[in-house]
Order: structure tokens, then sequence, then C-alpha cells
């Protein structure tokens, strides 16, 4: 069985709510692949109907070329954190495993493992309803990781986190996709990805904003600008201007310049006898590039704060 | 189909309110039966044979009470799953909604027996202990209540069916409906509604009617070991048709828990 994901003109609406407008990707092995989007652009509905819980209305979502809900044995295949509550309060936690692995015909052994992969075993005994949310989200990866899958999904793991948490879950993905497993990982925060994820797709209002690299989008998203740090900005601004570049103010002393190469700048800056502190090539932050992508394409944009005086 | 039993029956077996609902059906039944047999007594009886009293069918009154606590704990079974987006897990671990059903049904059907089992026993024993203090004494000619006479066992044997197929109902009902307030509410109307409606209807005619084709009325008509001939319907009968409501309410569960998105 081939370890990917495919989504093909996936459509899926509840209600008058579109929530997913015919979305393709695929998420190759080997690879974390990031999903992001604004809340509300279809990341968890998309992710529930790869899993067979929601019924699209059009299109379709194979696992390893085949639809989920015809898996005899799904957890050895598939899996996925869709959201840490998904527990029933009462109920301990090494119970919890213990019935998705007499589901799965998993041997009872698994449930020891994997609670020790993610750190639980001194709460295995407890109910998972006293859990934090940082424990809740390790009992889900563990669910996750019960049936050794090639394929996994994890719905935003990085909530209620401690930096620990994250960095540990950060090693998790990345050592999970250098086994040769595909890995989606959702996120509506960027940043989160940053040092995860290799591959992004990229989803807003339920459609495709872009599927690309990690790198691409960045390069893309510096476009070639420098950043500059001069006490003479606004003679500084003329200059460059004047000499085709498009200059923004950043801050006090700081300003990016587009269209002209760093040489140019600094042989510009040094003519005119301006003193400049830095400058160095513009790197978009993930963050950047994901806010360039996706302007307009969230459920709900906020309306600039206006000022009341 | 062993895969889906053992993991439901570790989901039911691991909430503590499993235990004390079972303790609940085999209490309150046994508890309910007891007091209906001490409150009896012999002055309707002028000789054995025309003894107005079914004492094995009043031994047996207090399933009136034990099936609320087997509705509890068949509707909870499904709705804690809702409640918890436990469900999410369950369909994602088998994605077959008729093979999780009737896991569901199996599992739940089966520890409601196992408890009716001692409960109805349990009535049953108390009401033989208690009834000769009470006037029924073998001396003047009434044979001790016993699980060996026909009619006795019959009743006993059907209303611990009779409570599996309240089991049955219950599971189906919370499938249809999936949250906790309004499952219990359609369950315990289903059980109680019409009983209490019968006193409010005046023609007899219509009494019968309701007594004939509502659930509970005809379902505990296997309860009745004398007057045979008087009753709105035959015991195995009445029983036929509560199973035949069990067996709506699991058609119509079948069809939604499949046609909808997991919730």
């Amino acid at each position: 069985m081939d370890a990917d994901i495919k989504v093909r003109d996936l459509r899926k609406r509840y209600g008058s709510t579109l929530a997913v407008d015919g979305l393709s990707f695929t998420v190759p092995p080997g690879r974390v692949t990031g999903f992001v989007g604004p809340n509300g652009a279809g990341k968890s509905t998309t992710m529930r109907i790869v899993l067979g819980l929601d019924a699209p209305d059009e299109g379709t979502a194979l696992v390893g070329g085949r639809p989920y809900r015809s898996l005899r044995s799904p957890l050895r295949h598939v899996g996925a954190l869709l959201d840490a509550a998904a527990v029933h309060p009462p109920r301990r936690a090494a119970d919890h495993l213990l019935w998705m692995a007499q589901a799965s015909g998993l041997p009872r052994r698994r449930v020891d493992e994997v609670l020790g992969m993610v750190g639980l075993e001194s709460a295995a005994h407890r109910p998972a309803g006293g859990f934090s949310l940082g424990m809740r989200q390790r009992l889900g990866i563990a669910a996750a990781l019960l049936g050794d899958p090639p394929i996994l999904m994890f719905d935003e793991p990085v909530n209620g986190l401690d930096p620990d948490g994250i960095r540990w879950i950060r090693e998790l993905l990345r050592s999970l996709a250098a086994q040769g497993r595909a890995v989606l990982v959702s996120s509506h925060l960027m940043g989160e990805l940053e040092d995860t994820a290799d591959h992004l797709v990229v989803i807003g209002r339920g459609r495709l904003v872009t599927e690309t690299g990690v790198g691409t989008l960045l390069a893309a998203a510096s476009g070639g600008r420098v950043a500059l740090r001069t006490s003479h900005r606004s003679e500084a601004m003329t200059v460059l201007a004047t000499a085709g570049a498009t200059v923004t103010a950043t801050g006090r002393e700081t300003v990016t310049v587009a269209g002209l190469p760093t040489e140019r700048v600094i042989a510009l800056l040094t003519e005119h006898g301006l003193p400049f502190s830095e400058v160095a090539a513009h790197r978009a932050s993930l963050e950047e590039a994901y806010m360039e992508l996706t302007r307009g394409a969230g459920e709900f944009t906020a309306a600039p704060v206006r000022d009341a005086s | 189909m062993s895969r889906i039993l053992r993991a439901e029956w570790t989901k039911l077996r691991t909430v503590p309110s499993t235990a004390w609902l079972v303790a609940a059906v085999v209490a309150l039944t046994v508890a309910l039966g007891t007091a209906a047999v001490a409150s009896l007594d012999t002055e309707y009886c002028p000789t054995p044979t025309t003894c107005a009293e079914d004492t094995a069918r009043i031994s047996l009154t207090g399933v009136w009470l034990g099936q609320a606590a087997v509705a509890v704990l068949a509707v909870l079974a499904v709705t804690n799953e809702y409640a918890s987006a436990l469900i999410r897990s369950t369909l994602a671990a088998t994605p077959s909604r008729l093979l999780v059903l009737t896991g569901k049904v199996a599992v739940v059907t089966a520890t409601v027996l196992a408890a009716a089992v001692p409960g109805v026993a349990g009535s049953v024993l108390a009401a033989r202990v208690i009834l000769p203090s009470n006037g029924f004494t073998a001396a003047d000619g009434y044979a001790p209540l016993s699980l060996a006479d026909g009619p006795t066992l019959r009743a006993a044997a059907g209303t611990v069916l009779y409570l599996g197929l309240v089991a049955v109902i219950g599971v189906g009902i919370a499938t249809i409906v999936r949250g906790t307030a309004a499952a219990l509410t359609a369950a315990l109307t289903v059980l109680y509604a019409v009983p209490l409606l019968v006193r409010f209807v005046s023609d007899p005619a219509w009494q019968e009617q309701l007594q004939r084709w509502s659930p509970s009325s005809a379902g505990l008509a296997i309860q009745a070991t004398t007057g045979l001939d008087r009753l709105p319907i035959q015991p195995w009968a009445g029983l036929g048709v509560l199973a035949g409501y069990a067996a709506v309410t699991l058609v119509c569960a079948a069809a939604l828990f499949r046609a909808r998105d997991a919730g």
C-alpha cells in the first residue's frame, strides 16, 4: 500500500456553509506536509472526510489509494489526532487505548508502547478527564501511533502544549516523516510549521490557495528585497526612489527597498554620503508569506481598527 | 465481529457508571418487587382457585423501576460518545456503522440480560419467602412460588427478555437522537407515557387498544400467570409487540447512523 493521501475535487456543504469547495492536493510519503489556512478555511472538514467520518458531496479522498471506509483495520493504515477532547472523561487513558487496539486487532502491548512514546506511562491509569490539555494532546497522539500507520494526520497538534511539548512534537513529526511516513499537520499559525514542514498546502474558504515547498514560498515572498537601517531615512528614501526603487519605511530608521540589488543600494548611499548601519537581503518569515497568500481568503476578516478620536 | 464486541465491552466496562447502573437494575427490581409482595394479603383470595391476585406477576412489579435504570444504561452507552466526540474515534477505528451499532446493541443487551437474571430471580425468591407470612401458606392450599411452575417460569424468563428489549430500544433511540437529555426523555416516554395515559381514558375499548399496542403494557403481558382470558393481549404476543418496536427502532437507527456524518 502506498503511503499517501490524495484529495481530488472535494466539495462539502453543511447547511448554507460551503466548507470545502473543489479542493485537490496530495500528501506524499517521507515528508511533513503543513496544512494551513485561517480558522474556518476547511482544514478540519477535509481531515474528517479523509477519515470517512463525514461524507463528501463531491470528489474523493483516498488513503494509500483506497477510500478510508473500505479499510478493514484502518488504524494500521492511518493514524489521526482530530481533537484532543475525543476521549470519554471517566475512562482511564490505558483503557481508552485498549478498546481502540481491540477494535483494530492490535496486541495489548501496543498500548504500553505508545504510552511510553508520548511520555504518559505514569498517567496510564488515571481518568483522562483529569488530564491537562497538553496531556490529552499526548493521549490523542498515542492513539494515532497505536497501529504504527504509514499515514498520519494531526489537526492542530501544538494546541495547549508548553514549549517543551512543542519541541517534542516537532521532533516527533520530523522523525515520523524521516521513517518514510506521510505526515499531514494542520495549523492556523504558519510560524508553528516554520521549522517542521517541508511542503505546504495552503487553503482559504475551502479552496486551494497554493501547494508549494516551504523554501519556494519564502523566496517568492522575500522577492529580492533589501532591508536597510540608516539615521538619514528620508534622504535615503529620496535617493533610492529616484534611482527607480520602491521604498517602504518600516520603522523610524528602517526601510525596505525593492527593485534594486544590494550592491547598487550600497553604491548609491555611499555616493550621496548617507551613513547606514545595516544592509541585508530581506528574509520573509513564513508568517509574512502566508499573510500575503491568504489575504482575503479568511472566513472572517477583521476590519482595521479605526482611531476613535 | 469479535473485535468490535471486545472493543465495545471494554468501553462499557471501563466507565464507573456502568457498574452502578447494573447494580441499580438488580436492586430496584428486587426492592420494588419485595415491597409489592409485602403489602399483599389474602383479602381478595377466598380460596386458592378463586384468588384474584397474580402473585407471580406482583413479585415481578420491580421491573417498572428496573427498566428505568436499563434505559439510562443503554442511552448513556451511546450518547456519552456524542457528548465527548468519542464517536469520531469509534468510527475511525471501525468505519462500518452497521458493525458499530451491532456491537453496541449486543454488548449493552447482554449486560442488561446478565443484570436482569439476578434481579428477576431475587424478586421471585423474595416473594417465595414473604408470601407465606402474608397468609399464602401451603396449609391453606397456596403452592409456594416456584420457577418449576410453567407459567411462573415464563413470567420470570419473559421479564428478563423484556428488559433486554428495553435495552435494544434504548440504544436505538439514543442513536437516532444522539443527545443525552433528549434520548432519555424519549426512552422514558416510550416506557411510561401510555401506562400513565390509560388512567385518563374512560372508554374501556380504547383502554384495551392502548394496552395492547403500547410497548411496556404489551411487553409486560408476559408476566401474567392467571386470568389470561381477560388480558388485552396474550403473553408471548405482547412480548412480540415490544420486539416489533425494538426492531423498528433499530432499523431507523441503522439507516440514520449510516446516512449521517459522524457528528
